[in-house]
């Protein structure tokens, strides 16, 4: 197995390592690391991209000497880089860190709110996925959350709002609040989303500050999935950008179990075997009620309660009558296709239900809040 | 395709920081121990001597709130290893954070002599910089920590498959890009 390649990348590896000494300087500055206060690097990015045009070349500086003779017939250009190291301790830029200071300058102490997001980082998600990010415990004022997290959809300021909820019992025990933020519409497809969270230190109402370690979320959004079922005549069509792409029978929950109307937001594919953490093959879900306990195939999860489009070769009857229990049963060709079409995220449209329209705090039904009441906040009013 | 699945739920376990506990003592003195050991890996993730020592710096003030953590696993320099490398990939996953890249891999033929070896090295240094951070991460557990693919999968929240994968794609980009020995005597004027 062991091959040239992997001598020589082994080598260089060697080689750079071999370079790198912690010295004292080196070793006071990352003791520094203790101080609440020590200059962390975010705070010197200014400085750096300031316009300088410095680049440190991969391992451009450990090699420095050689690099410079050999990389001079052209084999690689390098960088413009002069990178020596730089001292120790590097100036601070006052530029970021000073309007922190005297945004939090009243309220510089206190519990921390830790935020942690659904979205994984760089993750790419569906044009229906809210921002979820939870917060705990849960801050009383978002006065400076909201004025502090700047949104941009492809580099440009988003426009949407946040609304607060906590959709479970479990969250209000354990104190912790959701905040949802989404446009007046599906996000773009095929867009990037930054949210830049500079909030360390910032009140989060009495008594209660930030953590500073979540400070950037940065995902995508694939292409734009709106699929439209329709009660009535128990079909399913499947849209892509704005172009129809497959259309299906379909049979929803009966008179005494309706499907939730509304717009629903694909939460999540499949599920991890509790037995051993990993994904059950084929997308099989476990569905459980009075008188059936199965596993079901290339099932999309779309409310907190527990419905889902699902592989229902049980079901004769699809394009017929609705006659599940809340589930959108499909054939196994048409689920299996779906499933693997769909990314979380992904919208569904759902009409002529004969069910009440899903609420914002099962699943993802923030499409189901009126844009005039998400925009004024939720649990917590948003100002201004 | 996996990865994405398992965490896009909102059922997952939101990994969040235990409650902020005490300053240890002997942060020091692992600071001391590791500083040259932990050093190594982060300038060979981020490339450059400066960023490597702000990633450990910030990987560092990360954890000193949560040191007990470090101090309570079975190897701490690997949690702390880890860390470093988690904070290398999910701060790179931020476009703005990621430096112009510079690496201009050649399309004609370098004069090559003696050195050969040298300059492959140098140009491996290159050429591994440009790799996927993943990638580039994957190759430095293998490659300079001789970690075994179930640690590698660990450090990068994958599966051992994955990382199997991450390791093969980045040496293929480096075999591709890297003349063989053939291709070397061929050029030679």
């Amino acid at each position: 197995m062991t091959d040239n390649i992997e001598r020589q990348l082994r080598e260089a590896l060697a080689d750079a390592a071999q370079s790198v000494q912690a010295d004292a300087a080196t070793v006071q500055r990352l003791l520094s690391a203790r101080a609440a206060d020590a200059p962390r690097s975010r705070d010197r990015l200014p400085n750096r991209r300031g316009g300088t045009g410095r680049h440190a070349g991969w391992l451009g500086p450990l090699l420095a000497a050689a690099a410079v003779v050999l990389v001079a017939g052209g084999v690689v250009a390098v960088t413009r880089t002069t990178s020596g190291h730089v001292s120790a301790n590097p100036a601070p830029a006052p530029t970021l860190s000073a309007p922190r200071t005297t945004a939090a300058a009243s309220a510089s102490t206190g519990t921390p709110v830790r935020v942690s997001s659904v979205i994984g980082q760089g993750e790419t998600v569906g044009v229906g996925m809210p921002i979820v990010l939870r917060l705990s415990p849960a801050p009383t004022d978002s006065t400076a959350f909201t004025k502090a997290v700047q949104v941009t959809v492809n580099g440009r300021p988003a426009g949407g709002a946040w609304f607060w909820e906590q959709p479970t019992a479990d969250d209000k025990k354990s104190h912790t609040i959701e905040a949802h933020y989404r446009l007046k519409s599906y996000w773009p497809a095929g867009s990037t989303v930054r949210v830049s969270l500079p909030i360390g230190g910032l009140s989060a109402g009495s008594g209660m500050v930030y953590d500073d370690a979540f400070t950037d979320l940065t995902f995508h959004t694939g292409d734009a999935h709106v699929s439209v079922v329709d009660g009535r005549s128990d079909t399913m069509v499947v849209r892509s950008n704005d172009k129809t792409v497959k259309t299906f029978a379909v049979s929803l929950g009966k008179a005494a179990t309706p499907t939730y109307a509304g717009v629903k937001v694909i939460m999540r594919k499949g599920e991890p075997d509790p037995a051993t953490g990993a994904l059950r093959s084929n997308g099989q879900v476990r569905v459980t009620g009075p008188g059936y306990d199965v596993l079901a195939s290339w099932a999309l999860r779309l409310t907190a309660s527990g419905e889902y489009v699902l592989a229902a070769p049980w079901n004769s009857q699809l394009g017929q009558v609705s006659t599940s229990t809340g589930t959108t049963d499909v054939s196994s060709a048409d689920a299996k296709w779906f499933y693997e079409f769909s990314q979380v995220g992904d919208v569904i449209q759902y009409t002529n239900t004969g069910g009440t329209t899903l609420p914002s705090w099962d699943g993802y039904g923030d499409w189901n809040v009126p844009w005039t009441q998400w925009r004024a906040g939720g649990l917590l009013a948003n100002h201004g | 395709m996996t990865q994405t699945l398992e965490s896009a739920g909102r059922f997952e376990a939101v990994c969040e920081p235990s409650p902020v506990t005490g300053p240890a003592d002997d942060f020091e003195a692992f600071v001391r121990a590791h500083a040259t050991d932990l050093l190594r890996s982060a300038v060979l993730l981020t490339g450059s001597r400066e960023r490597g020592e702000d990633l450990l710096h910030d990987t560092l003030a990360h954890l000193y709130p949560r040191w007990s953590r470090v101090t309570a696993a079975d190897a701490p320099v690997a949690y702390v290893r880890r860390a470093v490398v988690n904070r290398f990939i999910s701060s790179r996953r931020s476009p703005s954070s990621r430096d112009v890249v510079v690496w201009d891999v050649p399309d004609a033929p370098a004069p090559r002599d003696l050195v050969d070896a040298v300059t492959d090295r140098h140009l491996l240094g290159q050429l591994i910089g440009a790799l996927p951070d993943r990638q580039r991460a994957a190759l430095m557990l293998r490659y300079f920590h001789d970690l075994p693919d179930e640690q590698i999968a660990e450090h990068l929240a994958c599966r051992a498959a994955t990382v199997r994968s991450l390791i093969s794609r980045g040496l293929a980009s480096l075999r591709r890009s890297v003349p063989t020995d053939a291709e070397r005597k061929a050029e030679r004027p």
